[in-house]
């Protein structure tokens, strides 16, 4: 039915939805935002040409060749950008999800008033694309800060020094001895905890005679037996060596050392006291100084400055010619359910009821309202819930089910019997 | 002395509405154009009265033979309030009267037309003289913008003005 023409025509300016609308029109358009259309950092043919479908899609979804739509073509072109955008940020929020865990510490960029990258190491990076690899990134920023605290380094700096010891003297201020040998190196009240302290002999030697005193083992460890009594050697893994090593080690640094030590605040109480005659020339001791959980060290980088959640993530927004079929179908309901909303508004106005002639028409603005509304939530939920059964987490449980099932299906199989 | 910007100043002329000005009331035009057009659509041959060629009494004014001009198709909102039967000294007589609501600013905007008392319409297949004309409403209440004529108008008699 082809909608009745007002004749004579309306000499005051009106504004009707048109049946269709070319996609130069759509391209040249003032877009709210326009991110993608001429000029903008996405800019696109293909979405204009979009933009204009929507509103031939618009104007028949609505009954535009029964009675008006009162709206222009810009407004459904702003709806379209609007659905876009909308749609590329759901998207986005998933794929935080999935991504954040491994790009923690990664780097970032700073953004201009549209969200896209501009500057920063990862402006051109586009991650919003891409499929990150594994990295445990928060795992590893954990064991780290961990490993400081079990004394196998982690991410802090440890320093040494040391003091020549006084015969029958027992204790030490280690403050006092740090103070004067890195004068600059602890400020405002930071806590130096010492880890190790030791001494050297004067004649430290690799033992020669292992734990039985006896030249029973000798190599270097390694390919060691060679040269032994015996005839016969068991090949062992080398965690195996390794562990024997640092048994061996503990034994020869520890377990055979002449002195202990015990910290009683700043001060290093060693036992028995270094006694004349025979002492170490110096003893020395092992410490770091524990810093801000924001101070990054000056001459490495750490990721401190980079991503540390998703407002930092160098995602853009999606480009339009990087959404699928899937995508681009959401969108124009999307779109549509904004148009309605539009409509709605402007039909709303006056409580939904216009004057005219004699009476009062009631339009239709409650209805409009409330079915944007619904299709609206309707379509973010539908999105939402499919992408959140499709994170990397969920398609490892989908992975784990089918293998299971697979397993399970197989085990019901009958085997052959074999006749040889 | 006090800041510039907290000085208050008298405006030329008062603000214009707020909430209903020009869109608004070019909103309520298209609405209403669509509904009385194309959605009731009720068309009424419009006859106006043609001065210039009416043959006026130099001394009293009237004519007894009026010209019209040619017939304007309008739409507008038209209720039919019945046949009354009026007995009088000369006999009994019939009386058929309309009531239409025209939409003014169609008429003086898009159609150039200006309704009066004594001109004629046309509804259905019969002549109506126009005999009483009232504004009663104003647009969002404000004055310059009065939105609807209603027309009472009483069936002409074959003498008087019979354009077929």
């Amino acid at each position: 039915m082809a909608q009745p023409t007002l004749t004579p025509a309306s000499s005051t300016p009106t504004n009707i939805l048109p049946s269709s609308t070319l996609a130069s029109t759509a391209f040249i358009f003032s877009y709210p935002f326009g991110i993608y259309s001429s000029d903008g950092p996405l800019e696109t043919q293909y979405f204009a040409s979009g933009a204009a479908d929507q509103v031939a899609f618009t104007y028949k979804r609505l009954g535009g060749d029964v009675l008006d739509i009162e709206l222009t073509e810009g407004n459904v072109f702003a709806a379209y950008e609007e659905a876009v955008l909308e749609y590329s940020y759901i998207i986005n929020l998933h794929q935080a999800k999935n991504a954040l865990s491994n790009v923690l510490g990664s780097a970032t960029a700073s953004f201009d008033h549209n969200g896209n990258p501009f500057a920063g190491d990862a402006q051109n990076t586009q991650a919003e694309l891409k499929f990150p690899k594994f990295k445990l990134s928060y795992p590893m920023r954990v064991g780290a800060g961990l490993a400081q605290y079990a004394g196998t380094n982690g991410d802090v700096r440890y320093y040494s020094g040391s003091f020549a010891p006084t015969a029958s003297q027992a204790d030490y201020d280690l403050q006092e001895v740090i103070s004067s040998s890195f004068p600059d190196l602890i400020t405002d009240n930071q806590r130096a905890t010492i880890t190790k302290v030791w001494y050297k002999s004067a004649l430290t030697m690799w033992r020669f005679f292992a734990y039985y005193g006896a030249l029973n083992v000798i190599g270097n460890l390694s390919n060691y037996g060679q040269y032994s009594d015996d005839s016969t050697f068991e090949v062992v893994p080398t965690w195996q060596n390794k562990a024997q090593a640092m048994a061996y080690e503990d034994s020869v640094y520890t377990r055979v050392s002449h002195y202990s030590f015990e910290l009683i605040d700043n001060r290093l109480r060693l036992f028995p006291p270094p006694e004349s005659g025979w002492m170490p020339d110096k003893f020395w001791f092992q410490f770091y100084v524990e810093t801000g959980a924001y101070d990054e060290d000056s001459t490495r980088k750490d990721g401190m400055t980079g991503v540390n959640n998703m407002n930092t993530l160098p995602f853009n927004n999606i480009a339009y010619t990087n959404i699928n079929s899937i995508g681009k179908q959401w969108i124009r309901r999307y779109a549509l359910a904004i148009t309605k909303e539009m409509l709605g508004q402007v039909r709303g106005k006056f409580g939904g009821s216009v004057p005219i002639p004699g009476d009062t028409v009631s339009l239709n603005s409650a209805d409009l309202l409330g079915q944007a509304s619904a299709e609206k939530d309707a379509l973010k939920t539908e999105l939402g819930t499919i992408l959140n059964e499709l994170t990397y987490v969920e398609l490892a449980k989908k992975d784990a089910e089918l293998v299971k099932t697979t397993e399970d299906v197989f085990s019901k199989v009958p085997m052959p019997i074999f006749q040889g | 002395m006090p800041d510039p910007k907290d000085k208050w100043e008298q405006p030329a002329a008062p603000p214009g509405p707020v909430f209903f000005n020009k869109k608004e009331r070019d909103f309520v035009k298209q609405v209403t154009d669509e509904v009385v057009d194309r959605v009731v659509a009720q068309p009424v041959a419009y006859y106006p009265l043609n001065i210039e060629h009416s043959n006026y009494h130099p001394l009293y004014g009237e004519a007894i033979e009026k010209t019209f001009l040619p017939p304007l198709r309008v739409h507008a909102l038209v209720t039919f309030e019945g046949i009354k039967t009026e007995t009088s000294e000369f006999g009994v007589d019939k009386i058929a009267t309309i009531n239409v609501k025209f939409h003014k600013r169609r008429l003086g905007e898009d159609q150039d037309l200006f309704v009066r008392e004594g001109d004629f319409v046309l509804y259905g297949d019969i002549f109506y003289e126009i005999t009483e004309l009232n504004e009663p409403k104003q647009l969002f209440g404000q004055i310059d913008f009065r939105y609807e004529i209603e027309a009472t108008c009483i069936r002409a008699r074959k003498g008087k003005f019979d354009a077929t």
